[in-house]
């Protein structure tokens, strides 16, 4: 067996075991961008930037800022069978925590607009960051709108998420949606049009 | 998504803790009063791992295996179940359960993820990321970042007041202390301080000390008035502070002065901040901690890569353990 051939079932076995382990190397695939309304500019940890325009296949890895050139929309397939829409000036970042016990739990951070995200796999949840709250699901869709630095908007469509703000944390079911603002627990969950919190991310969708 | 739920601070080992403490009729009397188990942890950057010294034997017990890069700051739960590690080269801190010692858990906080500190209640964790200017915000139950604060360029030293009301973070790049409300997250007040200033503590006159590694001195804010009260040149590159006592004196401060390789030791009356001995040590001495006694002071070195154990009684170095490479933050179980 020839040096090269020898290496190819290690490599394989490292693709299988790298993304369930605590090692966060900078290139750890997280999923593909697959449609872009507009320009989506998927920034890597090394500054180096890749554009998708239409639809594609522009691959994502751990540690990715994904920002809208202008205004648009995007849709990115997240390993985990978690689809994330992105809208408007939108600007986050592609994140993940390992515990021992619960795996990789990937994590998504806002640092500006809006997102959409349906959650497929009830094993893995989905969790999304803003400046004052993070709002947590699994098998669930979701919207969450960055109003400004101190002010996030969070919506469940179906399933339940948990909205934690550092004061408190709101439960919300289906059709509903909490308020999380700087020094303030999350509001109590109260009902919502979901028609229109979450028509922007169809035309997206395949 | 349970994060440490049901290991450190939830319920059930609450629960667990008050049972043993409790009194059965028959439980047999302790023939010796309880003294917890003192264990001093050091975090070395370029190993990327945390060494565990037992802080009677003073022996290595473990080196606990970060699991992130650049291993820096260390934050130890009350009860010593849990550490907490900022790693700089990844922006994560890593969950240490110290009974396992194994790290159980990695959560991103922000790009150069600096120093780290317990909310008094413990149910937080504030991390400092340097390179974003802002604190990250961990609901230690979840390790959920559940909020960011934005504090000021190149945030670097991080404490609590006595009362929890307000944080202390230290800002390099604006050369600052910024007062953040704990209730309202609003920052009520920027302190000019001096040079790259670094670390902070809270200090046992319920004023927060800190280091201007870049001036050369040390300063003291007082709460009441958030003001800085007194501040004493004490030698180039000063690095942390301990509070311990020599006999009937004290308390004392004790500053580890990387430029001299020497711990000053200064009277830690801030209306009388003076010098009273300086105490040789190894080569670039950093992170300082006392035990809770603060008859022992732990001082490791970042490049002659040890531990020293200083004997407050005589202010000799008693011991030398070697640790990993680049050792930055000590700190001792409370």
């Amino acid at each position: 067996m020839t040096r090269s051939t020898r290496s190819v079932p290690l490599i394989a076995l490292a693709l299988l075991v790298l993304p369930a382990s605590a090692a966060f190397a900078q290139s750890i695939a997280a999923g593909t961008a697959r449609n872009a309304v507009g320009v989506l500019v998927v920034v890597r940890t090394d500054g180096v930037e890749t554009r998708l325009r239409g639809r594609g296949a522009v691959r994502v890895f751990e540690g990715d800022t994904l920002k809208m050139e202008g205004k648009g929309k995007a849709l990115i397939e997240i390993d985990e069978g978690t689809r994330l829409a992105l809208n408007g000036d939108s600007v986050v970042q592609v994140l993940s925590r390992w515990e021992k016990d619960q795996g990789v739990t990937r994590v998504v951070r806002m640092q500006r607009g809006e997102v959409w995200a349906k959650i497929g796999d009830a094993r893995r949840g989905l969790e999304i960051e803003t400046p004052v709250g993070v709002l947590a699901a699994r098998s669930a869709e979701v919207n969450v709108r960055l109003v400004s630095d101190n002010e996030a908007v969070a919506t469940v469509v179906t399933g339940v998420g948990e909205f934690s703000t550092p004061f408190a944390s709101c439960e919300l079911r289906a059709g509903t949606m909490s308020f999380g603002q700087r020094s303030q627990a999350c509001t109590p969950p109260a009902a919502t049009d979901i028609r229109t919190v979450v028509g922007w991310s169809r035309p997206l969708l395949p | 998504m349970n994060g440490l739920s049901s290991r450190a601070f939830g319920p059930t080992v609450l629960a667990a803790s008050i049972g043993l403490a409790g009194c059965a009729p028959d439980a047999p009397r302790p023939s010796q009063p309880a003294v917890a188990q003192t264990r001093v942890y050091v975090a070395n950057e370029s190993s990327n791992s945390v060494t565990v010294v037992d802080a009677e034997s003073l022996e290595v017990i473990a080196t606990i295996d970060a699991k992130n890069h650049a291993t820096h700051d260390l934050a130890l739960s009350r009860d010593g179940r849990f550490l907490l590690a900022t790693n700089l080269a990844p922006g994560r801190l890593s969950v240490i359960d110290t009974a396992g010692r194994e790290t159980v858990a990695s959560v991103y906080t922000g790009a150069r993820a600096h120093v780290v500190a317990f909310t008094n209640d413990e149910r937080q964790a504030w991390v400092a990321n340097i390179a974003e200017d802002n604190v990250s915000i961990v609901d230690v139950r979840t390790l959920r970042i559940v909020g960011t604060l934005p504090t000021g360029k190149g945030p670097t030293g991080l404490a609590f007041s006595r009362d929890g009301r307000y944080a202390y973070v230290s800002n390099q790049g604006d050369k600052t202390v910024a007062v953040v409300d704990t209730v309202t997250h609003a920052v009520v007040k920027r302190i000019p301080v001096g040079t790259n200033p670094h670390f902070l503590t809270l200090g046992p006159d319920g004023r927060v000390w800190g280091c201007n590694t870049g001036s050369n001195d040390i300063y003291v804010i007082d709460p009441g008035t958030q003001q800085v009260v007194a501040s004493f040149q004490v030698g180039p590159a000063p690095q942390q502070i301990a509070f311990g006592f020599r006999g009937l004196l004290g308390p004392l401060a004790y500053v580890t002065v990387a430029g001299f390789n020497k711990v000053l030791v200064l009277d830690a009356d801030a209306k009388r901040l003076r010098l009273l001995e300086e105490i040789d040590v190894g080569d670039a001495p950093n992170g300082i901690a006392a035990n809770p006694q603060g008859t022992r002071l732990f001082v490791v070195h970042e490049r002659s890569n040890d531990l020293r154990v200083i004997d407050t009684g005589t202010s000799q170095v008693i011991a030398t353990v070697p640790v990993g490479r680049k050792p930055i933050r000590v700190v001792v179980s409370k």
